[in-house]
């Protein structure tokens, strides 16, 4: 249960600006293929639950008729906003401490938005985990 | 990712109070500047915003505001005697900058209000989507 571990190792640290999101990418991306050991494979509930899937188009997936998107792929892009989100700020943090830029507000907006991406990001990956808890108890 | 509605625009509107304080401080050093780059007197500058519109400069928020032009106040300054300084004419008398201190300290505190009220903005904006957050807890 390697996205498990690694979502959680992530939620514990602290949100810093140091965060390398690129594990969790990896690990999402491997999250639809579903390993043997206990894996569960989302894509295939996607298909198989109509509210997840209007969820997902709800959620701003452009689906079209040939291509599906599957929920790894959205859930790696927002890991990747996230991401990006942070290194953007990052990116402004680093302007104002070498003096190239005088827009402190800028940084610290930045910022501010980072952090709230990373919350709204552990929020889904708590729904994710909980959603998850509850498929594993259910009797088959 | 817009995760906070609006911040783009009140980071605009920041922007432009820090140059309107900027401005505010270029004048109140140059209050007794004699002498600027053109050998006339300082003129205190003028700052005039500008609403943005859809692509007016490219990754500017529409409907935030901007610096549309810093221009100089024409009115002339005061007439000093002073037959001992080096800027003074013929009759003695030196042409000061048309800096008004009361006036800056209002645009000071006007510039200080606007930037605060921004920033509230900003708190809200933060704490609404914090809230949001929260939805289902």
């Amino acid at each position: 249960m390697s996205v498990i571990a690694s979502l959680t190792s992530l939620f514990n640290r602290p949100p810093t600006g140091e965060i390398d999101l690129s594990n969790l990418q990896q690990s999402v991306a491997g999250l639809s293929k579903g390993s043997a050991a206990g894996g569960i494979d989302l894509t295939n509930l996607q298909e198989s639950s109509p509210v997840i899937t209007e969820a997902l188009a709800n959620a701003g997936a452009t689906q079209s008729a040939g291509s599906r998107k599957s929920f790894s792929d959205i859930l790696e892009k927002l890991v990747g906003e996230v991401d990006g989100s942070i290194k953007a700020a990052d990116a402004e943090k680093a302007k104002v401490l070498s003096g190239e830029s005088t827009n402190l507000h800028q940084a610290m907006i930045a910022m501010q938005e980072a952090g709230v991406a990373f919350s709204m990001m552990v929020e889904v990956r708590n729904k994710l985990v909980e959603s998850y808890q509850e498929i594993m108890r259910m009797q088959v | 990712m817009n995760v906070i509605s609006g911040i783009q625009i009140t980071g605009s509107a920041l922007t432009a109070e820090k140059t309107r304080m900027d401005i505010v401080a270029q004048n109140i050093a140059n209050a007794q500047t004699t002498k600027g780059a053109d050998g006339k007197p300082y003129h205190r500058k003028v700052v005039s915003f500008e609403t943005l519109m859809n692509g007016s400069a490219p990754g500017a928020p529409a409907g935030g505001v901007q610096v549309a032009s810093v221009t100089d106040d024409p009115t002339p300054g005061p007439m000093v005697y002073n037959p001992g300084h080096p800027d003074a004419d013929s009759k003695g008398m030196v042409a000061m900058p048309n800096v008004n201190l009361a006036y800056e300290m209002v645009d000071l505190i006007s510039s200080t209000r606007g930037y605060e009220a921004n920033l509230a903005v900003v708190r809200n904006a933060k704490q609404m989507a914090h809230k949001a957050l929260t939805i289902g807890h």
